[in-house]
């Protein structure tokens, strides 16, 4: 198909509703949300791998410690990963919906086992986390235990690989016909995987272990004020924190320049201030995590976490300019048919900040502060009047949600 | 080219059709999702009477159901809430697009409270017994009241997909009037009520689980009972409410769907008694649980629970999907995913006149160019993308198919121009009731019909392939041939 054709494709398959919203919203919510989601994937990903690689080492204490650790942290992390993807998910199919519908109608089979795999090595992982979960047998454990680990992690690692598939899919609208219908005869089983560029996929793969490495280091910082977390075992988390941030990040920059030497000739990605601000921040994450002392302040240990935050964000960033260009010959325009609702737009923002920020702080604050006490930890002032603001807040949201009801309701039959 | 009109390819499932494949997996979700709100609630009232009574053991109860909804609703739920939204994408893009482009806000507003809740569950379940009592409280009187939140923005989504109920929204756009339509509260009502009578036949299993003997058991598994009888009735009553707020054409339906035995009894009680079979069999067992709570075993409540599954949420999810039928979202988007009138509030316009004016495979973005232009030989391919683009999101195509299947419904029948009768009469004019108006051209409709005479007679198969078969060995006499035979020589003398 010549540009001009899939120009008109395109823009005849977007949503005929439009964007209640400037596009450019939907955009930065989009990069924002989607490192938020990429983080926990990598969290997942990467202390799921050290808790097999610890459990084949539970009988020092040390490290069978630290398998049940990263059992733990795997478990929440998925959780974590699959509630924070939604937001992008939702952003994606707001303004870029010919692409995401379409990659995935021509991978459907793909879409639907991802669902169930995802569901299937989520639960292994609990069965896992079930035989895993007890320090003080965790040494016990049969080998055969690891089994189910493994073929958690692999599952979820393969339905990584399908989201990169329909994300990857979705930046060749020339192609798609092609895909859809080879030789003039649609193929509608929805069986192929059409696209995939592996060195891309595994950049987000191997950042896990950076991810990991960083989150060490805090971890290994939270619990020095625990008596009960053995300074040995600690300073071994931090340790294999720094030795897991240098590992991720040589893989990063490894497939990442792979990725980058495949890229279309006319992105001239290396003549981009982008791509090697990138690259600095790859870096400075290895960098910054090998200055970190064993028992260093908290600051030095948490802000690598930081680091990798930025990385993560501007990676996001990246993969947005991509996205641009590669439509680019197409003249995809985001914002084709805007209409504002700024009263929705208000209502979503104000209960993100007050009510999912008041919440989180809540939750936050109080976990943060119980999990430095070994026993019971009772609220101490700050917390418990945090923990009332949170529990007015969401009853008054749920006031004003059925007050604006009752006004939409009653302006509407009247 | 002619003016293009946004369908995306199509994902074709033969046998059972894409509608089973999202039924399936929302079905899972919705009793996931269900007991998860409920549940909520359930905890909020348990662990305010343990915190008011100082009965600290209560919270065992908690404890163990929390860890059980981790992995009942945490891993299934949460993976089957964006699994509904991955097979709608996959069965239905147009569809799903709509409702995102007109919901986006209301849709990333529910994101929020849903991770708050991911975080609180964890929050609730992993401090019980760590943190002072009153602030474990906060944690679960936000976990509960952000599942609700949960519950109301959804539904709000939900019951769009019926209808906006007046024409306010189709002038306005407003998201807010797509939002709180005539629907939403009588489903808001019956979904809660229901909520609680899930959760409390999944606690069933966790009363079973505490040993036999301990008070724990009878004093919680009373209050479970209570809970969920008062769901089972709220749950009644709200639906007949539901039923008062569908359009008319989704009462039609429901008349229709009746057997005919049922035919000259009110709809409303008809409707009921399917449901109500389920709902009498639940109601007794959780009567039985509240008079004998040390009575209940796990192998039972467990059973209660798929029977709630497969009796009452699989029906019940299948009667409303089959009610807003031709519609999918807002009466605007058929089923088929064409806009069937004008949404002025949007600029959004009707199709349906342009595809009888230019035909489906003329204006459609993704039909190969060969199949553009029907001729003599690709008249057969042509009507087979016609049938699987028009049909196949609520008709099986194979003839044993269990979706409503197309050859069943048209009798049968391999008469071309009896089937392009049908297509350019009642199917054009749109006066059947749970069918989209779908008018093609003449030469589409000749086409179309072909297709499925073929497929009726069984000379090709629902993916169009010919189906060869070896020809027929000459038949073997019979006596009434032969009997024929003789007669005619005679007649012939």
């Amino acid at each position: 198909m010549d540009n001009a054709s899939v120009s008109a494709m395109l823009h005849a398959l977007q949503d005929p509703a439009g964007l209640p919203a400037p596009a450019w919203i939907f955009q930065y919510l989009n990069v924002l949300t989607w490192s938020f989601h990429i983080a926990f994937v990598n969290l997942a990903l990467g202390s799921g791998l050290l808790a097999i690689i610890a459990f084949m080492r539970r009988q020092q204490a040390a490290w069978a410690r630290l398998s049940v650790a990263m059992t733990g942290v795997a478990k929440v992390a998925v959780s974590m990963a699959i509630v924070l993807g939604v937001a992008p998910l939702l952003f994606t199919q707001t303004i870029y919906d010919p692409s995401w519908y379409t990659s995935n109608v021509l991978s459907a089979f793909w879409v639907i086992f991802f669902i169930f795999s995802l569901g299937i090595g989520y639960t292994m992982w609990f069965v896992f986390y079930f035989k895993n979960h007890d320090v003080s047998h965790a040494a016990e454990a049969p080998d055969a235990t690891v089994w189910w680990a493994t073929g958690a992690l692999s599952l979820l690692i393969f339905d990584g690989f399908i989201m990169h598939v329909l994300s990857y899919q979705g930046l060749f609208p020339q192609k798609w016909m092609q895909w859809y219908a080879p030789h003039g005869v649609p193929v509608m089983n929805g069986m192929g995987i059409h696209a995939f560029e592996l060195p891309r996929f595994a950049f987000f793969i191997v950042m896990s272990l950076t991810m990991t490495g960083v989150f060490l280091l805090g971890y290994a910082r939270y619990f020095r004020a625990r008596d009960d977390f053995p300074a040995d075992y600690l300073d071994l988390a931090h340790r294999l924190g720094v030795k897991t941030a240098y590992w991720g990040v040589a893989l990063q920059l490894i497939t990442g320049l792979l990725w980058a030497l495949g890229l279309p000739s006319y992105m001239q990605v290396f003549t981009q201030p982008l791509f090697w601000l990138t690259l600095v921040l790859i870096v400075g994450v290895a960098l910054y995590a090998r200055q970190v002392p064993v028992g260093g302040s908290a600051l030095q240990a948490y802000s690598a976490m930081a680091f990798y935050a930025f990385m993560a964000l501007l990676i996001s960033v990246d993969r947005e300019a991509l996205r641009v260009a590669y439509l680019a010959p197409f003249h995809y325009d985001l914002n084709s048919k805007p209409h504002d609702e700024w009263g929705a737009v208000f209502w979503f923002f104000a209960t993100l900040i007050c009510v999912g920020g008041g919440l989180v702080t809540f939750y936050s604050t109080l976990l943060w502060k119980a999990g430095k006490v070994k026993g019971l930890y009772t609220a101490d002032r700050m917390v418990s009047r945090i923990g009332d603001a949170a529990v007015w807040i969401n009853f008054t949201w749920l006031a004003v949600f059925f007050a604006i009801g009752v006004w939409a309701y009653v302006r509407n039959v009247v | 080219m002619s003016e293009l009109i946004g369908l995306y390819p199509t994902w074709y499932v033969p046998q059972i059709g894409t509608a089973w494949v999202m039924g399936i997996i929302g079905t899972i979700h919705v009793l996931a999702s269900n007991t998860s709100v409920g549940a909520a609630v359930l905890f909020a009232m348990l662990e305010s009477r343990a915190v008011r009574e100082n009965k600290p053991e209560i919270m065992q109860y908690i404890k163990k159901y929390g860890m059980f909804l981790l992995v009942f609703s945490y891993i299934w739920g949460s993976v089957t809430g964006p699994g509904i939204w991955y097979s709608v994408t996959v069965a239905s893009p147009r569809g799903i697009s709509a409702l995102i482009h007109n919901f986006v806000w209301a849709w990333a507003t529910e994101w929020v409270f849903f991770t708050v809740e991911v975080i609180g569950v964890y929050a609730l379940v992993y401090t019980i017994g760590k943190i002072d009592p009153k602030t474990h409280l906060k944690i679960t009187w936000t976990f509960v009241v952000s599942s609700i939140a949960t519950l109301v923005l959804i539904v709000g989504i939900l019951s769009f997909m019926m209808w906006p109920g007046n024409d306010r929204w189709y002038l306005t756009g407003s998201v807010f009037d797509a939002f709180f339509n005539l629907n939403f509260a009588a489903q808001l009502a019956e979904r809660a009520f229901l909520m609680l009578t899930s959760a409390a036949v999944v606690g069933t299993i966790i009363v079973a689980a505490i040993p036999k003997g301990n008070a724990l058991r009878q004093d919680v598994g009373k209050t479970v009972a209570q809970l969920g009888l008062f769901g089972l009735v709220g749950g009644a009553l709200s639906f007949m409410w539901y039923v008062a707020t569908l359009p008319p054409n989704a009462l039609v339906i429901l008349k229709d769907r009746l057997p005919h035995w049922f035919g000259y009894v009110d709809f409303r009680v008809t409707t009921f008694i399917p449901l109500a079979i389920t709902s009498v069999l639940i109601g007794g067992y959780l009567l039985w649980v509240y008079l004998k709570p040390q009575a209940v075993r796990v192998p039972m409540a467990a059973a209660m629970v798929v029977i709630l599954l497969v009796a009452g949420i699989w029906p019940e999810e299948r009667t409303r999907e089959s009610l807003r039928k031709p519609w999918v979202a807002g009466q605007y988007m058929y089923s088929n995913q064409i806009i069937g009138r004008d949404v002025p509030g949007l600029g959004i316009q009707d199709e349906v006149p342009i595809i009888a004016k230019e035909g489906l495979l003329k204006t459609a973005a993704f039909v190969p160019a060969d199949l553009r232009v029907i001729t003599p030989q690709n008249q057969m391919a042509a009507g087979r993308l016609l049938a699987v683009m028009s049909c196949s999101n609520c008709h099986s195509i194979n003839r044993d198919g269990p979706l409503r299947p197309l050859p069943q419904l048209l009798h049968g029948t391999t008469d071309v121009a009896m089937i392009q009768g049908f297509l350019a009469g009642p199917l054009a004019h749109g006066t059947v009731p749970y069918m989209p108006k779908i008018d093609l051209p003449a030469d589409e409709q000749k086409a179309l019909a072909t297709f499925l005479a073929a497929v009726n007679a069984g000379t090709v198969d629902a993916e169009g392939h010919p189906i060869v078969r070896a020809a027929a060995p000459a038949p073997l006499p019979t006596a009434l041939a032969q009997a024929a035979a003789v007669s005619t020589e005679k007649a012939k003398d």
